[in-house]
């Protein structure tokens, strides 16, 4: 019986096999070519590069038109060279990538136009007119900088931020501010010693610290005119560090004894007291992100940096090496803190990152102090007195191109960089 | 109903053959797919460099200084030599699963014979190889000239095996320009494919680096670089992918 | 108290008239001194007891009377760089300074803290006030009352020279001593 089914099956199995088969076969045989053959599939080299040959970006610039247009030239040159970020190119020397034209109309005020074109991909990439009713040529210019700098790099501009820092004229310590680059200087309020000055986060107000019948103050002062406000008064010392993002002031007062920190809502005006220690801790800044607080303290014995949350809690000290070191300003990312630090007798300024890591020095001529960071990160505005009297300086924020911005015969020191002008 | 392989109350041994048979090609077939889709090593692929006159600019003084430099770099040869016979085995391994294969796989390995024969000619001669040395050298010294700046270009091609490789990438690399924004560890991959004449005829990015800049920086130099160095025709690659990181 | 300023001026004059008269021989000329001495001190002794009973009033009244109150405040207590105790040669001063505030118990002053330039000048703020604050502890000890002795501190705001030289920056180094008004 098995026997006879056995051999039915395998009639039957033999006739309906051989279609199915041959199919199995073929599809096994696709496989196998699509998955054996080496030279006929997608061979891919891989090439590596770490490391951008050039890092400046070559450019040139070139005006045509009226008188204006090479004023217009000039300044912008001087904006965007500055950065460190463009190399300039001259205009019949092939090799720049991106190419500036600024022409200029004769009018009764001022009105200029930029093309930008991307020499590389080709085409404009910028294509703008400007106008303006007086001749305000520097802000105009420094608006078309700014207007570049965006589209090429797509980050902002600082071409239009200020510095304010203390004049020094005739015994009076002053505050004042100018353009970045050191033009149109102008006094914003008068004292007989204004110290500790600061931006508000918005860049609409200043606070700052004023000596007036033997009493230190601190003041507030709104910048669109509507005059000056008292944030803190008592006997001591009271001197303001800034304002964070949260509207809140943190400044140093020894009113109880030794100078403390700090910090107080401006509105609300209820200060409360971070720190307590028997030295004295000054100079206090909220990062950024208000999320901590720097300052000085010489609890360890001498003047170091250190850094703590916004209620005082988790303080730790930030620089080891030498003996003083002051005056801590924020990097707008956070990530490091310019400060000035004494070594062979002088000040110089560092840059370190805010863990205390990579501690590096930025300046070795003369006594440089007051460090303070562009809102881009990119430069440095300090003080220096390496050119006899102390003035202002600018640089970039690898201790490259360090120029001094206010006139010699001008006593200037504390620089500190507005945040972006809106 | 009983229309099966064969694998039904009681498989015969036929069946079982036929099977097991199937069995197998579909077995040998899935052994090859770990080589389609990781990285394919690309080694020991000698590059003949037709007419170095044509390429770019160096191409001609390099030569030049070939013929004045008569000295044959035998350690290079020797390494040359050893990297051959291996990838001659190689392949023979390669040749020897193929048997296996359909048709369409024996084709295959016919062109493989055939380019091994072509690499087997090649090795024969070594004054070309001194050559091939020499040129290489001479457009890598003028392209890194071009590139300027900081001379401490980190860039290579997949291994140094491969003379045409480490060609374009000094060429791609000497046009890349990206300021300094403090910003390690951003990474880009473009992959681009080049004709004949070693113009770039389409760049892909694979890859961004989440920063758009970064990204334009690393198409522009890409850009700049076009035409390359026409590959030699012996390379048998159908893209290439350029990855530029900080 | 006027009419016995008057009778002093009288005195005085008297004496002086008196040595015009003996010029002649050495012994006069001794004695001349000698009560040229004694009017010295007879002087000294007046003038004392003038501030004396001035200061029972609360009050300096005269131009003459003030320019004596700031002579006996006039120096400065110098400080070691980076520091604000009281040095050895400090103590001389700050003890005449206590002893003037004790016989003018109505007078209060300002201890002014400041700095030399090597410094910045926010840490020097907090410096110069330590070095006050150091100054009025010391008199406190000698008994004048800290309510009389009001802090200020002006770093290395109010420097009394520029040079850049130990010298200048040591007389920078200070804790000066202010009448309040």
């Amino acid at each position: 019986m098995s026997k006879n089914l056995r051999t039915a099956n395998k009639k039957t199995g033999n006739y309906n096999k051989m279609p199915l088969l041959s199919i199995v076969c073929a599809l096994c045989s696709v496989l196998c070519v699509l998955f054996s053959s080496p030279s006929v599939s997608n061979a891919r080299v891989y090439l590596d590069i770490t490391s951008p040959a050039q890092r400046k970006i070559p450019i040139s610039i070139n005006h045509k038109g009226t008188g204006d247009a090479a004023t217009i030239e000039e300044i912008v040159k001087n904006d965007l060279y500055f950065t460190g970020i463009f190399s300039d190119v001259s205009p019949n020397i092939p090799g720049a990538e991106i190419r500036i034209d600024i022409g200029t109309e004769a009018s009764e005020g001022l009105e200029a136009s930029v093309t930008v074109t991307d020499m590389v991909e080709g085409g404009n990439i910028l294509q703008k007119n400007y106008a303006a009713s007086g001749k305000i040529v520097r802000a105009l210019s420094h608006n078309i900088a700014n207007d570049i700098f965006k589209i090429v790099t797509g980050r902002d501009g600082i071409f239009r931020t200020q510095i304010a820092y203390i004049a020094d004229s005739a015994g009076k310590k002053e505050l004042y501010m100018m353009d970045w680059d050191g033009y149109g200087s102008r006094r914003i309020v008068s004292s007989r010693l204004a110290t500790s000055h600061n931006w508000s986060y918005d860049g609409k107000y200043i606070v700052y610290s004023s000596e007036g019948n033997k009493k230190w103050t601190i003041y507030l002062i709104d910048l669109m005119g509507a005059g000056k406000e008292t944030l803190f008064q008592s006997e001591g010392l009271n001197l303001a560090g800034n304002i964070s993002s949260g509207n809140r002031l943190t400044f140093s007062s020894s009113k109880d004894g030794s100078p403390e920190i700090y910090v107080m809502d401006i509105k609300k005006k209820n200060p409360e007291k971070i720190t307590r220690s028997y030295g004295i801790d000054v100079s206090p800044v909220f990062s950024p992100d208000a999320s901590k607080i720097a300052f000085v303290s010489d609890r360890s014995g001498a003047p170091q940096i250190y850094i703590m949350n916004s209620d005082g809690g988790g303080v730790r000290r930030v620089t080891f090496e030498g003996n003083y070191n002051t005056s801590p300003a924020w990097s707008p990312d956070g990530s490091r803190l310019a400060y000035a630090g004494r070594i062979n007798g002088k000040n110089q300024i560092f840059v370190i990152k805010s863990d205390g890591t990579d501690m590096r020095q930025l300046t070795d001529t003369g006594s440089n102090e007051e460090p303070a960071f562009s809102p881009d990160g990119l430069l440095i505005a300090f003080d220096s007195d390496r050119d006899g009297r102390r003035g202002i300086y600018i640089m970039r924020a690898n201790g490259e191109g360090q120029l001094r911005i206010t006139p010699r015969e001008l006593t200037a020191r504390a620089p500190r960089w507005s945040p972006y002008k809106k | 109903m009983k229309t099966s392989l064969g694998l039904g109350h009681e498989p015969s041994l036929q069946r079982l053959i036929i099977a097991s048979v199937l069995l197998h090609f579909i077995l040998m077939a899935f052994l090859f797919i770990p080589f389609k889709t990781g990285e394919r090593e690309f080694k020991n692929y000698y590059v003949t460099l037709v007419e170095p006159a044509k390429m770019s600019g160096g191409g001609g003084a390099a030569a030049r200084k070939a013929e004045e430099k008569p000295a044959v770099k035998k350690e290079a040869s020797a390494n040359k030599k050893i990297a051959e016979d291996k990838a001659i085995a190689e392949t023979k391994e390669l040749m020897a699963l193929k048997a296996e294969k359909s048709q369409k796989a024996a084709e295959a390995v016919a062109k493989e014979i055939e380019r091994l024969k072509a690499l087997k000619a090649l090795s024969k001669g070594k004054e070309k190889k001194r050559d091939i040395e020499d040129v290489r050298k001479g457009i890598e010294a003028s392209a890194k000239g071009v590139g300027g700046a900081s001379g401490k270009g980190g860039h290579k091609a997949s291994d140094s095996d491969c003379p045409y490789c480490t060609l374009i990438t000094d060429k791609i690399w000497s046009g890349w320009v990206y300021p300094d924004f403090n910003s390690a560890g951003l990474e880009v991959e473009i992959s681009i494919k080049i004709d004949s004449k070693g113009k770039v005829v389409s760049q892909k990015k694979e890859k961004s680096s989440g920063n758009d800049l970064f990204d334009q920086s690393a198409l522009k130099a890409i850009s700049k670089a076009s035409p390359l160095p026409p590959p030699p025709p012996s390379l048998e690659m159908d893209d290439i992918v350029v990855r530029f990181h900080l | 108290m006027k009419k016995v300023f008057i009778i002093l001026l009288v005195v005085i004059a008297f004496g002086c008239a008196k040595k015009q008269i003996k010029t002649t021989g050495e012994a006069p000329a001794v004695k001349e001194q000698k009560s040229a001495e004694e009017m010295a001190s007879k002087k000294k002794e007046m003038v004392d007891d003038k501030l004396y009973t001035t200061k029972k009033e609360g009050d300096i009244a005269t131009e003459t009377e003030r320019a004596a109150a700031e002579q006996a405040i006039s120096r400065d207590v110098l400080f070691d760089y980076d520091q604000y105790d009281i040095r050895s040669d400090a103590r001389p001063i700050l003890d005449s300074v206590a002893a003037w505030m004790n016989s003018h118990r109505g007078m209060s002053i300002t201890i002014e803290g400041h700095c030399d330039e090597r410094g910045t000048n926010e840490y020097n703020l907090a410096l110069g006030e330590k070095r006050a604050k150091a100054a009025r502890e010391y008199l406190s000890l000698l008994g004048v009352s800290s309510g009389r002795l009001h802090i200020m501190t002006y770093g290395e705001e109010k420097p009394v020279c520029t040079q850049s030289n130990e010298e200048c920056w040591q007389k920078n180094r200070r804790a000066h001593f202010v009448l309040v008004k």
